[in-house]
């Protein structure tokens, strides 16, 4: 793998043929975004799109006739058996190694307490049913089941398996998104300096750390559906001696006050909602917003037009656990921020390829809206 | 899935008897508890991240060879 895995007193610790088998599956995801993937493109172009336009008159000119022309090719088929194959053997791998040490984890999550942070949990949440009605991306139980008291392993497990599935590609504390939206935030805004930030859709902090090293001395918040995810992003940000409060939150309407915030973001959360839940979340970030504050989201920018592309992009939908993906790429900005109460003038775009899956998701970035002072900008 | 499964657990087995050898080179005992803490060099990690690369390549030939994909391409027509 490109890139190890920091160490830190969360992080699983794994057997000599666990580290083989998780490196041979980095390697296997690697292997097939980067040499199977783009083969695709050109089976598609250089004979099958050929094909068709000799037997119908032109190229497909829809996303039906692209899978139709697509779904009956071996080569296809094999990407996808690759793909779908190399997702379940990497959960099971990896959830094979926190399950023998589950107990050991719990007791280091209580050791490690939340350090100088905290955590609220809210056992009477509801779950909404767009979450609890699909484990995502294919991980068992999704970010939200407590398979025992106390439970972490839904972090333990997301925090070593995305960092194999991007193979590496996140940086060494699977943190690179968060950094990004951190950054693209302080260049956009120049001395823009917050008190309060929230992080909506922490997960394991991967994002919800780099903000407080982008921002010292801001106070930060992150909220989550998932408490096995919050106790472990809990005594993860303990092991890494950072002061975050972590919430178990609906982001669509959490509990803080109104203008409790100065920067509202979240990273590779959107995609995971459906539209209104979506268009919920902006407007909960313009209440919590104070005058002068900023929302920003990092995830896809758009949905592709072109037929084969948006085939591809919709890969996922159909065969990874992603049913919203779409939603999140079909936004319309500055439209969607005006409906929350944003000014239209206030939207920004921040484009921001992918860097490990550059091919795939060339259509990433940060987008967002600045909450308009009273009286002007 | 179970192809990936099972090639995952031979990678594992291949990386194993690697240890092995390169703790016996070292005049090492290949006992489990030398090959638990084992710490492969850089060098090593490459020359294993190559040999991944080499068994994916042999698994996957049957899809990828470029001839493999037209000609798969090309026999759909047929059917």
């Amino acid at each position: 793998m490109p890139v190890p895995q920091s160490h830190h007193a969360m992080l699983i610790e794994e057997t000599h043929d666990e580290r083989a088998r998780d490196a041979f599956i980095a390697s296997l995801r690697e292997f097939t975004m980067a040499e199977v993937y783009p083969r695709l493109r050109s089976l598609y172009t250089d004979v099958l799109a050929p094909r068709h336009a000799e037997r119908h008159g032109g190229a497909p000119a829809s996303v039906d006739a692209v899978r139709s022309v697509m779904e009956d090719s071996p080569f296809y088929m094999g990407y996808s058996l690759l793909v779908r194959g190399t997702q379940e053997l990497l959960w099971d791998t990896v959830g094979e190694a926190v399950e023998r040490q589950l107990p050991a984890l719990i007791t280091k999550a209580a050791t490690l307490g939340a350090g100088k942070g905290s955590l609220t949990l809210d056992e009477s949440l509801s779950l909404p049913n767009y979450t609890a009605a699909v484990d995502i991306h294919v991980m068992p139980g999704g970010f939200h089941t407590d398979i025992t008291e106390n439970d972490v392993f839904a972090g333990a497990l997301y925090d070593r398996g995305v960092h194999l599935f991007a193979f590496g590609g996140l940086g060494p504390l699977n943190d690179e998104l968060g950094v990004a939206t951190a950054a693209a935030v302080r260049n956009r805004f120049p001395g823009f300096a917050p008190e309060r930030v929230l992080d909506l859709g922490c997960g394991a902090g991967h994002s919800t750390l780099p903000l407080a090293e982008a921002f010292p001395g801001a106070i930060v918040h992150g909220v989550d559906l998932g408490a096995p995810m919050l106790r472990y992003a809990t005594a993860r940000a303990a092991a890494l001696d950072h002061a975050i409060h972590f919430s178990q939150q609906d982001a669509t309407r959490t509990n803080f006050p109104d203008a409790s915030f100065d920067l509202i973001t979240s990273t590779l959360l959107l995609h995971e909602m459906p539209r209104p839940a979506i268009l919920a979340l902006f407007r909960e970030c313009h209440r919590l917003l104070r005058p002068g504050g900023i929302m920003a989201h990092h995830d896809l920018l758009r949905w592709p037009d072109e037929p084969f592309d948006a085939f591809m992009m919709a890969w996922t939908t159909r065969h990874n656990n992603e049913p919203y993906e779409r939603a999140s790429g079909t936004l319309k900005f500055p439209d969607d921020c005006v409906a929350a109460g944003f000014d239209a003038s206030d939207v920004f775009v921040v484009a921001q390829p992918g860097a490990y899956l550059e091919e795939v998701y060339q259509v990433s970035g940060i987008r967002g809206a600045r909450k308009r002072r009273e009286g002007g900008k | 899935m179970m192809i990936l499964a099972l090639a995952a657990e031979v990678s594992a087995l291949r990386e194993r008897l690697d240890s092995h050898e390169r703790l016996a080179a070292a005049g090492r005992p290949p006992a489990p508890e030398f090959v638990e803490s084992y710490s492969p060099t850089e060098a090593v990690e490459a020359d294993r991240a190559a040999a991944r690369r080499a068994m994916i390549d042999r698994i996957t030939r049957v899809l990828l060879e470029p001839d493999c994909v037209r000609v798969r391409a090309s026999s759909e027509s047929s059917e």
